[in-house]
């Protein structure tokens, strides 16, 4: 048996859980909530909570943050940060990979990996797992078997770290409730009823009785059950970032040579994708920058010395530019590249270049930018969005969405939403402004659009927030009021609107605050 | 110079969740205004307009009744009633746009009002009237053939352009198109307020009903809701003020208002005829069959019946009653043909008129009853009389026959509006607060209270602290379980409802709106019982509408409003006993052979009978079966007729307020003497021992100790039961004390005896309703005494009813020796039943039964399919038909033919019904989950076979069984949960509900049971009474309102609870005065079981 096991050694894969992974996550970005009710919100539409606690007493997953602060007062309300998620488990992943080369990380909070041959044995694995884990702020548990779910269950179940033997899944799932099955709704309720209610009891039924009863599904369960589960890890991925590199023999200033040596750099690298199958959405452009200029000169990031190109050397200027849609075409690239440099003022003397670019997902259809053959109004969208997005902050770059249903404040009609694809716009039809909406628009809600003629309607320029502005004269000419009261139950709002001409003779939507006695500028007409 | 203002556009709280004030509020505020006058005008109804109308006979404010009108543009028009011709029309309109339509969404056509707009005079409306709408849109021209069809169809002077202000932008812009109409049709101008609520401080429940209605919260109602709350009664100085530049619009208002001069008050002689045989007056024939049953019902016909039936023949001559009478004699006449139970009820069975028609069962003449109680010529109403019935298709047989016999227009059922309770109110107000479901829920589910103004003092008594410290959440709402014994715990440990922070803000703006909105209608219904009959059309004197069940009309109005307009109402109210009663019946003579006849019972004089109720044996019978009624039965047992009477009078809040209970016990133990308040009220008190207990007690001593006349008696009465009532009370109270006085009573004795009289004047029975109501405790205990399984299977068959759940009933059945035999496919029918108890089928006791009535009985009761969790009354004919075509073969069979969905068949599995084709539960739920998908099969696998290996499944432990029992059948005929806990139980010395008989009073002891039923009367004082069941009988609990409150959340709501408090013995009568209580983890054993809490 035992030289039978040395020449054809079975799996054994660990698995790191994270009970409570999204409370962690909030609690690594706020130290100082710890103690306190805490309960994470996720949606978009609909704000609910996905995530709390154990301080958080009585609040539950699906409330809304109203719901939740009115179960448990005092409640910490965080919105979930996926990409904190992303890069706790990137550094999860990352430090895992110290301690074993095949890395599964199948959801947020879980990971496996294989634990064969590892220098201090199992049980020294895990227990560098979980002190890895805990040193980035996540409370793990861990465990080692010979599949995925017994593994799995051991972590869940056993608490700290834990060693199902080789070949003793069985007898370690035997006892352990049937609900650590992934259950098709109903089906715990029927395996109760039948009495089964161990996974031992689930893995001694016959399969085929079983699947008659259940479906297919519960050749999976009876799998499980067994320990015999063989579903093989899935690594990730090391990932390969494609670099092209080209130093100029003397430095330049201009940007024709660097765009020259720019555009061999990205051909160069839109091959090494295409080669691949594989797209990119983000390129790095780092200038190796001569020395003699000083960075606050040229305006650009000096990246820690530890990452220059050559420690001690020269600066190096970062810019990255990022694709509308992940691409792997040398002139969409190119062509972004130049609108982001001829951006900058100034670049200052430039010793070599170096393009980075990191594979992503997979290829989607890509419009065509600049180069004519897109067409579409999508294309044309998609390509200002690039150009917007090259020469601007990402946060510059925003769409205005009207609210006119939610409230008839002005500066509660409209809501700024980055864009960061032309997708957004594909998806929705909020821009399109209801006729219903257009009425709301106007302070105090209706408006008789048919009894003034269109051509009389001036643009309202909105000033948010409003600003104070001088109570008016007496005798000055003013249309109103016209009383909006509203938000009563939480923060009551009460205004009298005038539209008026101010001591500067524009015309102004201009509101004296009630409860607090002021006078504020709304917005200007246009 | 005084400014004077009409408000003619005013919605109360009648436009259902719009208005934001009752019209009781929306008068006041008028009256307190200094207002000319006031308009109702609800949307598409006259709801409130009865209310209104009186609140403004009582503030002297001219209340004109109208209405705001939908009509087929979607636009809305307001319409006021001139004259009584217009109030006709105003109704007629309203009915057909009711009934033409779909239900809930009525619309008015022009062309109807071109027919029926006599009599009104119509206001353009609001911003969404015709005009303003045509104009919004620019269309001028439209707006003014619209208005000029208005003028056309009301008439010159009888259509006014109405103008408003709210302070919104586009005020200004349709006022001045609105005028501009006017001017070219040369039509008059008018101020209205639109108004939606009484006071500005009432917007916010205007927002908050506006939110419920739209089915949304305040935070993402937005734009849906008012910009403004400037929705409210303005003063006349404001009104002209606002309308400086149209005061002639103002000043109208007041001229409409005067114009308007209806006043909706009593109607007279709307009375129907009643169809006669030729050559007979209505009294002539009324008379003559009063005699004819006089003859028939009183043998020997003694001087003293032939007077009072002389007398109460010449009321009603003299009132023009006879045609009421014959009316309901006729009801009575077609329900005994029909063999449909029934019985008048109320101060009906005063009248001995009543009684020889057969109305009524109990004869007033021997018991010595009040006729004026029912009628008398001072009294200025209609007599009521209240038929009971079967509920169901019985009923239903006699309200068809009324539309019939006198159509449908003249005949409707009387509306109820259905108002906001606590439950609702929290429910409804916390969902547009932005609460979650769960959270209204928990919040509503835990108030005992009915009152939605009290919420928040009894929120602030509720212990909130979460008990439950562990939470584990994912995205998805799964638990993540961290070892294997925390999987169970997590489970247990999860909140059993989500809570709210009771002192948080969110929730004491909860408590404010739930207290204003108390008493707001929410929807309206209709009443169980009440019609309405005329000689009129229905049509013309009350907007009707259809009602959700076919073939049905009911008006817009509940009983008191039909009361205060003097409308004739007659109550066939289902009773839920008469309905077993009748089951019982049908089931002796089915299964015995033995036709049982109730004019052999009417003795009532079977000590055996009465033995039973003395032990408080009263499970399932009618009106004596609550805890109150069990614990006062030992105690005064009654030994004849009139005692039962007394019994079921004396557990009511007035005797109760009245302090009259424990004398009477007392007296009638002989452990205090029989004393009267006065010697001149010996005779009226002489029955009872001294201590007055019926309302008719009540007249007769404002009669013999007062002087009072009958009719001025009864008006006492009514005058101590209204409220509303204050200055006609005070004005009777004066003339009360100053006959005693008379009659040479002292001050003292008199105030007394007046405290006396308030306590029970409208809270205490009739005498003879009580009597009415004693005939049917005494038939349902013949029954139970008798007849037991057929008795238990018609409680379990006419449920909803009484007390007790089924379980209670069944587990009082097996007390009672009585064999219950579990749901069997095969052997069941749909309804539960009885069959012959053969020797295979006789129960042997076993040694944990406890039979305490070991009655024979030579039947068995067969539990029915529809108990069956998933069964309904849609399975009913299917089930009935598919085994009247024989027995099921095997379970494909079964499923093959009844092609029940899988869930059924799973019920039907775990309780065991399978057990004929000897499958045990859980090898056919084994099968089920097979053959449960064949219904969907073709035909080729419906007809293959499978041969399969054999599974061995783990067989039930009898826990498990009960379990399923509960679960699928919410009771179990084989088990008691609190069996499966009596070793520990007798570990921990507690004591079983037996032995508790037999222990010393006072002893400090502990009981453990599953909770039946929990009761707070109001006239407790907080005491809450609950009552527990365990393997050997019920145990009474009495909650003190401090250990109520440390212990609420398991005395509330826990299904099975321990308890430690001090026994009471008292006559017979066992109690437990509750000390502190324990929650016993049932493990999911009483999942399936409810109890009736609060009564």
């Amino acid at each position: 048996m035992m030289s039978a096991a040395r020449q054809a050694p079975e799996p054994r894969i660990a698995a790191l859980v994270i009970s409570d992974f999204l409370v962690d996550i909030c609690l690594r970005e706020h130290p100082s909530l710890a103690g306190r009710p805490l309960a994470v919100v996720d949606g978009i539409s609909r704000r609910e909570v996905v995530a709390a606690n154990r301080a958080a007493r009585g609040v539950q997953a699906g409330m809304t943050p109203k719901q939740a602060r009115a179960a448990c007062p005092g409640l910490v309300v965080i919105a979930r940060d996926e990409k904190a998620e992303r890069e706790a488990t990137s550094e999860l992943l990352d430090a895992l990979e110290t301690c074993s080369p095949a890395v599964e990380a199948p959801r947020p909070g879980a990971c496996f990996f294989d634990a064969r041959g590892l220098p201090g044995g199992e049980t020294g694995a895990i227990g560098s797992a979980v002190a890895l884990a805990a040193t980035l702020g996540l409370r793990a548990s861990a465990a080692v078997a010979d599949d995925k779910f017994s593994a799995y269950c051991a972590a869940l179940t056993g608490g700290g770290c834990s060693i199902v033997p080789p070949g003793a899944s069985a007898a370690f799932l035997a006892p352990l409730p049937v609900s650590l099955l992934p259950l098709a709704p109903g089906d715990g309720e029927r395996f109760d009823l039948l009495g089964l209610r161990l996974l031992g009891q689930i893995a001694a039924l016959p399969t085929a009785p079983l699947a008659a009863r259940f479906g297919e599904r519960a050749r999976e369960y009876a799998c499980l059950a067994r320990g015999e589960q063989r579903d093989p890890l899935r690594p990730r991925r090391a990932q390969t970032v494609y670099e092209e590199r080209f130093a100029f023999e003397s430095p330049v200033d201009r940007l024709e040579p660097l765009f020259f040596a720019l555009r061999g750099c990205i051909a160069g690298i839109a091959d090494r994708l295409a080669g691949a199958a594989q797209v990119c959405d983000r390129v790095n452009i780092l200038l190796i920058v001569d020395a003699t200029n000083s960075i606050e000169q040229t305006g650009m990031r000096a990246d820690p010395p530890s990452q220059r190109a050559g420690a001690g050397v020269a600066p190096v200027a970062d810019v990255q530019v990022a694709l509308a849609e992940p691409s792997a075409s040398a002139a969409v690239i190119f062509d972004l590249a130049r609108v982001a440099l001829e951006s900058r003022e100034q670049i200052g003397s430039v010793e070599a270049v170096i393009v980075r670019a990191a594979p992503c997902g997979e290829p989607p259809p890509q419009l065509g930018l600049f180069d004519g053959f897109g067409g579409s109004r999508n294309a044309a969208l998609a390509a200002t969005l690039a150009r917007l997005h090259a020469s601007l902050a990402e946060h510059e770059v925003v769409t205005l969405q009207t609210q006119g249903r939610r409230s008839r404040m002005p500066e509660r009609m409209q809501r700024r939403e980055p864009v960061t694809s032309p997708r957004q716009f594909i998806r929705s039809d909020a821009p399109r402004c209801r006729a219903g909406d257009a009425r709301a628009a106007r302070p105090g809600g209706r408006s008789l659009p048919q009894m003034q003629p269109q051509v009389w309607a001036p643009a309202l320029r909105l000033v948010d927030p409003p600003l104070p502005m001088q109570p008016p004269a007496q005798e000055s000419a003013r249309a109103g009021p016209f009383r909006l009261s509203e938000s009563w139950w939480e923060q009551p709002v009460e205004r009298d609107y005038y539209q008026m001409t101010d001591r500067s003779g524009a015309l102004v939507l201009a509101f004296f605050d009630i409860r607090r006695g002021g006078w504020y500028v709304q917005g200007v007409f246009d | 110079m005084t400014v004077r203002y009409a408000e003619l556009h005013a919605h109360s709280n009648f436009t259902l969740l719009d208005g934001g004030s009752h019209p009781e509020e929306l008068i006041a505020r008028a009256k307190q205004l200094g207002y000319a006058g006031i308009a109702i005008t609800d949307r598409d109804g006259l709801y409130g307009a009865v209310r209104f109308a009186q609140a403004g006979r009582d503030e002297d404010v001219p209340a004109v009744i109208g209405a705001e009108l939908t009509m087929e543009d979607q636009s809305h028009l307001i319409v006021l009633v001139e004259d009584k011709t217009g109030y006709a029309n105003l109704s007629r309109l309203l009915s057909r746009a009711r009934l033409d339509h779909p239900r809930g969404q009525p619309v008015t056509g022009y062309d109807l009002l071109e027919t029926h707009g006599r009599g009104l005079i119509a206001l353009s409306g609001c911003r969404h009237g015709a005009m303003s709408q045509l104009l919004e849109r620019g269309d001028f021209r439209g707006a003014c053939a619209r208005a000029a069809q208005l003028r056309d169809i009301f008439g010159w002077g009888n259509f006014w352009i109405e103008l408003q202000r709210h302070l919104e932008p586009d005020d200004g812009p349709r006022i001045r198109a609105l005028t501009a109409v006017a001017q070219k049709l040369e039509l008059g101008l008018v101020a209205t307020g639109g108004v939606h609520y009484a006071q500005p401080e009432h917007r916010d429940l205007a927002d908050v009903l506006a939110c419920i209605r739209l089915k949304t919260t305040l935070e993402q109602a937005g734009t849906q809701l008012r910009p403004n709350g400037e929705y409210y009664l303005r003063s006349p100085e404001e009104m002209a003020r606002w309308f400086v530049e149209h005061p002639r619009a103002v000043a109208n208002s007041v001229a409409i208002a005067q114009r308007c001069g209806f006043r909706l008050r009593k109607l007279e002689n709307e009375f129907p005829d009643f169809p006669l045989p030729p050559g007979e007056t209505s009294f002539s024939y009324l008379h003559a069959l009063v005699h004819e049953g006089v003859q028939r019902r009183y043998r020997p016909v003694t001087s003293e019946v032939s007077r009072q039936i002389a007398h109460e023949l010449a009321v009603i001559e003299k009132l023009d009653l006879s045609g009421y009478f014959l009316i309901v004699w006729d009801m009575v006449r077609f329900a005994r043909e029909h063999d449909i139970l029934v019985q008048g009820r109320g101060s009906a069975a005063n009248s001995a008129v009543c009684y020889a028609l057969g109305i009524t069962s109990v004869d007033p003449v021997g018991l010595k009853l009040l006729f004026e109680r029912f009628l008398s010529e001072e009294r200025d109403e209609p007599p009521d009389i209240d038929l009971d019935t079967p509920s169901g298709d019985q009923r239903e047989q006699l309200i068809q026959y009324i539309y019939d016999r006198y159509g449908r227009e003249h005949a409707g059922m009387v509306a109820e509006v259905i108002t906001y309770r606590a439950r609702s109110a929290v429910r409804d107000i916390g969902k547009a607060l932005g609460l979650s479901l769960d959270q209204v829920d928990a919040l509503a589910k835990s108030l005992d209270t009915g009152s939605a103004a009290t919420v928040a003092d009894e929120a602030m008594q509720i212990d909130n602290k979460p008990r439950h410290t562990q939470l584990h959440v994912t995205k998805h709402g799964e638990r993540l379980p961290m070892t294997a014994a925390e999987v169970e715990s997590a489970m247990a440990a999860l909140p059993p409802a989500l809570r709210i922070d009771l002192q948080g803000d969110v929730a004491r703006r909860l408590y404010e709106l739930c207290r204003r909105i108390d008493g707001f209608p929410r929807h309206l219904s209709q009443h169980v019982g009440g019609m309405v009959v005329t000689r009129s059309p229905l049509i013309e004197i009350a907007p009707l509408e259809p009602a959700a069940m076919p073939d049905r009309t009911i008006l817009c109005w509940d009983k008191d409003d039909c009361a205060m307009l003097g409308l004739i109402k007659i109550d066939i109210l289902g009773l839920g006993m008469l309905d077993a009663i009748e089951l019982a019946l049908a089931d002796i003579e089915h299964s015995r052979g033995m036709k049982i006849d109730f004019a052999d019972l009417r003795a009532c004089d079977d000590s055996r009978i009465y033995d039973m109720l003395c032990e408080a044996d009263t499970v399932g019978l009618f009106q004596v079966e609550s805890r109150a009624q069990m614990a006062t039965l030992p105690r005064l047992r009654p030994r004849c007729f009139y005692d039962i009477v007394v019994q079921v009078a004396i557990i009511r809040p007035g005797p109760i307020q009245g302090d009259m209970v424990h004398p009477y016990i007392r007296r009638r133990r002989g452990l205090e003497p029989v004393t009267y308040p006065h010697p001149t009220l010996k005779g009226v008190l002489e029955r009872t021992l001294g201590v007055p207990l019926f309302q008719e007690q009540g007249m007769r001593l404002a009669i013999e100790a007062a002087g009072f006349t009958p009719g001025q008696a009864d008006e006492l009465r009514r005058a101590m039961g209204h409220k509303r009532s204050r200055e006609k009370m005070e004005k009777l109270h004066g003339r009360l004390l100053e006959g005693m006085a008379r009659n040479g009573i002292a001050r003292d004795l008199a105030d007394r005896l007046f405290q006396m009289l308030s306590a029970f004047a409208d809270y205490g029975f009739p005498e003879s309703h009580a009597a009415s109501f004693a005939l049917i405790v005494y038939v349902s205990a013949y029954l139970k005494r008798y007849y037991a399984p057929e008795f238990f299977a018609a409680l379990l068959n006419a449920q909803p009813m009484g007390f007790y759940s089924p379980a209670t009933l069944i587990g009082d059945a097996r007390r009672h020796n009585v064999t219950v035999l579990s749901a069997d496919v095969n052997a069941s029918r749909f309804e539960c039943t009885v069959e012959p108890l053969e020797g295979g089928l006789r129960r042997h006791l076993q040694p944990s039964d406890v039979v305490t009535h070991p009655w024979e009985h030579p039947v068995a009761l067969r539990i029915g399919l529809s108990l069956v969790h998933g069964i309904g009354a849609k399975h009913k004919e299917m089930l009935n038909a598919e085994r009247a075509r024989g027995p099921y073969a095997d379970l494909r069979d079964f499923v093959l033919r009844t092609r029940l969905p899988k869930d059924v068949l799973e019920s039907l599995a775990s309780v065991g019904a399978f057990g004929c084709f000897g499958l045990a539960r859980r090898a056919a739920l084994w099968d089920v989950q097979r053959l449960g998908n064949l219904k969907d099969a073709g035909a080729l696998e419906r007809d293959m076979t499978v041969d399969e290996p054999g599974v061995a499944l783990p067989a039930m432990q009898q826990r498990e069984e009960a379990a399923a029992d509960y679960r699928g059948l919410g009771l179990s005929t084989r088990y008691q949960i609190m069996e499966f806990y009596r070793p520990q139980l007798a570990a921990m010395r507690v004591r079983r509900a037996c032995d508790l008989r037999s222990l010393p009073n006072r002893l400090v002891l502990k009981v453990a049971g599953v909770v039946t039923t929990r009761q707070r009367p109001g006239t407790a004082k907080g005491f809450v009474f609950t009552t527990m069941e365990d393997e050997t009988g019920l145990i009474n609990v009495i909650i003190r309102p401090d250990v109520y409150k440390r212990y609420r959340p398991i005395a509330r709501d826990e299904p099975t609870v321990v308890v430690e408090g001090v026994l009471q013995r008292q006559d017979g009568h066992v109690n437990v005065l509750a000390r502190r209580f324990w929650k016993l983890d049932s493990q999911g054993l009483a999942q399936g079981l409810e109890s009736r809490d609060f009564h």
